[in-house]
């Protein structure tokens, strides 16, 4: 009886955790891993949040509530005393139904079984342990596999990651990653990239500890913010970030994190400390410069090693980072300050064109920021400002707004110098950097009732200097809107415009260069139904313009089927998808979001002619061993070669196949 | 510089587009006209201008974009009784050299609770020195209903028989729209509404807006359009029967234009 229960909640569970990843993977980076959401997530699964003993910081780990959200929740329970039954939350101001029931899988109000005494035993018999081992291989040869003369790949052609993580309750917990990225050689030890951890926490004024690997993030994201952040999306109150503070690394990116000792000291009942050092060896393309020594430009944040330039450049560069972060809270307060120093080991130069005149020069940085956040009735004050010594001062002031049970609003101002210098800065920016640009976005969230919800956000913005192929000051504006409606659990339909309007240098041949509008619309139209409790399907319409100026708009469009086996108790489940796309270029392409084993998620991009497909599969061994595979095939009309450079493939076909095992113990 | 002042209104058929003063509480709600009740829908969509209780008048005063001299001075009342609604306005932009003028006159009927029907008919003059002056009727419809206590749908049509000028020598036009919107009562202190317009020779524009009474003395309001892509905001302050409204449109090549109402409800 219980082997079923536990099938049926795990298949719930994923079906939840799915959910909710769909609908945030969109505004997320190419490169970032999921795998600290899909962690985080899971582990509150097996162990309930209990409402009445969270914090803050815990609360905040939840990816789709709002700052205003988690505060007025504490706010309620600090007038109203402990929360008496689990759907009391929806008598929190700006808790409706959709948070509540999206929450509810993970929280609780029985106190969880706190493991007092730590002891080896303990540890062994208590602990969990997570083992997880991915294989991926393209199938077809990528022209960096052949015999080539100069630039070519040296390694073999799988990727492979090994990850094991160890849990004991929420006092401890280590890990360790490994990575081989396709094309990369077996040199010396047997994996390209290790990372690890050791992280207590809870030890009475030790909030946290971490050796090892770790990320951190502060406030607003302007002065200290290690990893990435959300971009722009429909859920507007994702504008104000929520910051984790020190949080132990185990993803699988190699450049975003920190590497040596930290720690969060509670210094007294209100202020936290969270002091912090780290050093690196990052890679960098190095030249000689004007006095002899080695100087570069950029460092190089794709963690590949598989040519020789790309393994000339590993390690090159030594990067330390020291400072401390001292934070207040009180009630609806909080104020933190956050300084520090990076060091490299060579110095940085500008490039050639004049759009990099006033990146950063030099060898060491500091940099200093304060932020704040203020819960005023229903308003959720928020900012930040940073500056760069001896360079720029950026600053982002917000409020996130309940106008009415139904309605909540969101207003950011944002002001970022061309010279605002600052390398772990992720805050809220139309651009890839948050330096050069000025803007101010407005959004709306209206939830009228259960079934619907409406989304809409206007940002304006300007960069005030010059960027890449744009040879002047430029602006331009985004517009979203997103409406959603679910009449019961089993369908949803979603529809949604976007459009963007930004400048870039003309195509044309002129005697003067001026700047062009780019325009680019997209529409997505989506439905999903779930045909009974082992059958769910998605169809998805998208659809995609981009004008330059006064030149035929390109258009492309995507058109997919998603079909998902799911039965409650079946040692098998599954998702296929086919989708028929047809972009009239590079510039009208789509991207949308792909499902893919445990831990892992795809971003397709979907360019050119042609058809998709991929096959999930999952097979569930015995309880504690579970296996996947994944297969996906690109077939491309009119073509003889696939993609450029050492990625080129003869032909017209990519597949790709993708094995996943893991051991939880 | 008085006549590029002259040349750069006269030449340049999208002012006239934004000329049509809506007041500062529908403008800074995105230029908002089309289901929002308010004593300034006389100038957008005259059915909206029904259910007041008592009279109400309110002038206004804005200051155009690209010059100190070029303005907008109106006036806008309404007098309800039973049923109907009738309503005066009067509208003068430009400069002294040079100037449109536009005096209306409008009559709302509401049958029974929900539905409403207005019209408005427009005397429009425009005087350039030196040059004389002509003048235009045109007439305005609009309807108004009210839905599920929260909901109020409205569309109106302005300009429907595409009246110009008397006077042949005269280039512009007098504009034509095709509006419908929406607002949403989300609750006794939030509006939201959107309006999507057509006007001829233009594209369609989308405009959201919503207006905030924190406190019973302010509201603010926001709001923002997207073909050109403008931000609005505004704020109005209500004492006793007085209304202070104040509105400013923000345009990324034109800058701001700020205005500023006062009103009175008997």
């Amino acid at each position: 009886m219980m082997g079923f229960i536990t099938k049926a909640q795990i298949a719930e569970q994923e079906v939840n955790v799915r959910d909710i990843l769909e609908s945030v993977a969109e505004n997320l980076p190419d490169d970032y891993d999921m795998t600290e959401l899909i962690e985080v997530l899971n582990r509150y699964w097996k162990h309930p949040v209990n409402l009445n003993k969270t914090t803050p910081d815990e609360l905040k780990t939840f990816i789709f509530i709002s700052p205003l959200q988690i505060s007025n929740f504490f706010t309620y329970i600090k007038e109203n005393g402990n929360l008496v039954d689990v759907l009391e939350l929806q008598s929190i101001d700006g808790f409706n139904a959709q948070v509540v029931q999206s929450l509810l899988p993970f929280v609780t109000l029985n106190p969880a079984t706190e493991y007092q005494k730590i002891t080896f035993k303990n540890m062994r018999i208590h602990g969990e342990n997570d083992l997880v081992m991915r294989f991926t291989q393209t199938l077809q040869t990528q022209k960096g596999f052949t015999d080539l003369a100069g630039n070519r790949y040296l390694g073999s052609p799988e990727r492979f990651q090994l990850r094991y993580r160890y849990h004991y309750g929420t006092i401890a917990s280590a890990a360790i990653t490994l990575d081989k990225d396709a094309g990369e050689k077996f040199i010396g030890k047997p994996f390209d990239f290790i990372s690890g951890h050791i992280a207590l926490s809870k030890l009475n004024r030790i909030r946290k500890l971490v050796i090892g690997d770790y990320s951190l993030q502060f406030g607003q994201g302007l002065t200290m913010w290690s990893g990435f952040s959300f971009g722009k999306g429909p859920d507007v109150t994702s504008v104000a970030k929520k910051d984790l503070g020190l949080r132990p690394y185990s993803s699988a990116n190699e450049y975003a994190f920190l590497r040596g000792v930290s720690a969060t000291v509670n210094l007294s009942k209100n202020i936290d400390i969270t002091p912090f050092v780290s050093y690196r060896n990052l890679d960098a393309s190095q030249d000689r410069g004007l006095d002899g020594t080695l100087v570069q430009s950029t460092i190089n944040q794709t963690g590949y090693h598989r040519t020789p330039a790309e393994i000339e450049n590993r390690n090159s560069l030594s990067q330390l980072v020291y400072g401390a972060n001292a934070q207040y809270n009180k009630n609806e307060l909080v104020i933190g300050l956050t300084t520090y120093n990076t060091k490299y080991s060579n110095n940085f130069v500008t490039q050639k064109p004049v759009y990099d005149r006033f990146s950063f020069t030099g060898r060491s940085l500091t940099n200093a920021g304060v932020y704040y956040n203020y819960t005023y009735k229903n308003i959720y004050f928020f900012g930040e400002a940073g500056k760069s010594l001896n360079a720029g001062l950026a600053y982002l002031n917000g409020a996130l707004i309940s106008l009415s049970s139904m309605v909540s609003a969101a207003i950011t101002y944002r002001s970022y110098p061309k010279n605002y210098h600052n390398f772990f800065n992720q805050a809220f920016v139309e651009a890839t950097e948050a330096i050069n640009e000025k803007g101010l976005y407005t959004g709306l969230n209206i939830i009228p009732d259960k079934h619907w919800s409406f989304s809409f956000y206007g940002d304006y913005f300007q960069f005030p200097w010059l960027k890449f192929r744009v040879d002047a000051p430029s602006k331009g504006y985004e517009v979203l809107s997103q409406a959603v409606y679910t009449p019961n659990k089993t369908f949803k339909v979603l529809a949604r415009f976007k459009m963007e309007n930004k400048q870039q240098n003309t195509d044309l041949e002129l005697p003067i260069n001026f700047l062009d509008d780019v325009k680019k619309t997209g529409y997505r139209l989506e439905v999903n139904w779930q045909l009974n409790k082992k059958w769910t399907f998605q169809n998805r319409l998208e659809a995609a313009q981009y004008q330059k100026g006064d030149i035929n708009p390109e258009l492309g469009y995507l058109l997919s089927q998603d079909v998902d086996y799911s039965p409650m108790f079946s040692k098998i489940t599954g998702n296929l998808r086919l989708a028929y796309f047809n972009t009239s270029g590079y510039n009208s392409r789509i991207y949308a979001y792909e499902d893919d084993v445990l831990y892992s998620f795809a971003f397709g991009m979907y360019s050119g002619k042609g058809f998709r497909t991929y096959l999930n599969l999952k097979y569930n061994l015995f309880k504690k061993l579970n296996i996947w595979a994944r297969y996906g095939l690109f077939i491309y009309k009119d073509v003889e070669s696939i993609g450029s450079y050492l990625d080129e493939i003869q032909g017209n076909k990519k597949s790709e196949i993708k094995v996943q095992l893991r051991y939880q113990f | 510089m008085k006549i590029w002042n002259v040349l750069l209104i006269s030449l340049s058929p999208v002012y006239l587009f934004a000329q049509n003063n809506l007041g500062p509480r529908l403008t800074a709600m995105g230029n908002n006209g089309a289901a929002v009740t308010d004593v300034w829908a006389i100038q957008s969509n005259p059915s909206a201008i029904c259910d007041f209780d008592a009279p109400v008048v309110s002038i206004s005063y804005i200051k155009h974009l690209f010059s100190d001299e070029v303005s907008t001075q109106a006036l806008a009342a309404i007098v309800p009784f039973k049923n109907n609604s009738v309503g005066a306005g009067f509208q003068r932009y430009g400069l002294p050299e040079y100037q449109e003028n536009k005096i209306s006159f409008a009559y709302a009927k509401k049958f029974g609770k929900k539905l409403s029907f207005g019209l408005n008919v427009n005397y429009h003059q425009l005087k350039i020195e030196n040059y004389g002056s002509s003048t235009g009727f045109s007439v305005d419809v609009g309807a108004l209903y009210q839905f599920l206590n929260h909901f109020a749908v409205g569309a109106f049509v302005s300009n429907p028989f595409k009246q110009k000028f008397s006077s042949v020598e005269v280039l512009t036009d007098l504009p034509v729209s095709y509006n419908i919107g929406v607002s949403f009562s989300a609750s006794d202190k939030l509006i939201i509404a959107t309006t999507v317009s057509k006007f001829i020779n233009h594209v369609i524009d989308v405009s959201l807006g919503i207006d905030y009474k924190i406190i019973d003395l302010l509201s603010l309001r926001g709001g923002l359009s997207v073909k050109p892509f403008k931000q609005y905001a505004g704020f109005g302050l209500n004492y006793r029967k007085f209304l202070l409204d104040m509105a400013t449109t923000y345009d990324a090549n034109l800058g701001y234009a700020p205005q500023v109402s006062i009103g009175y409800a008997f």
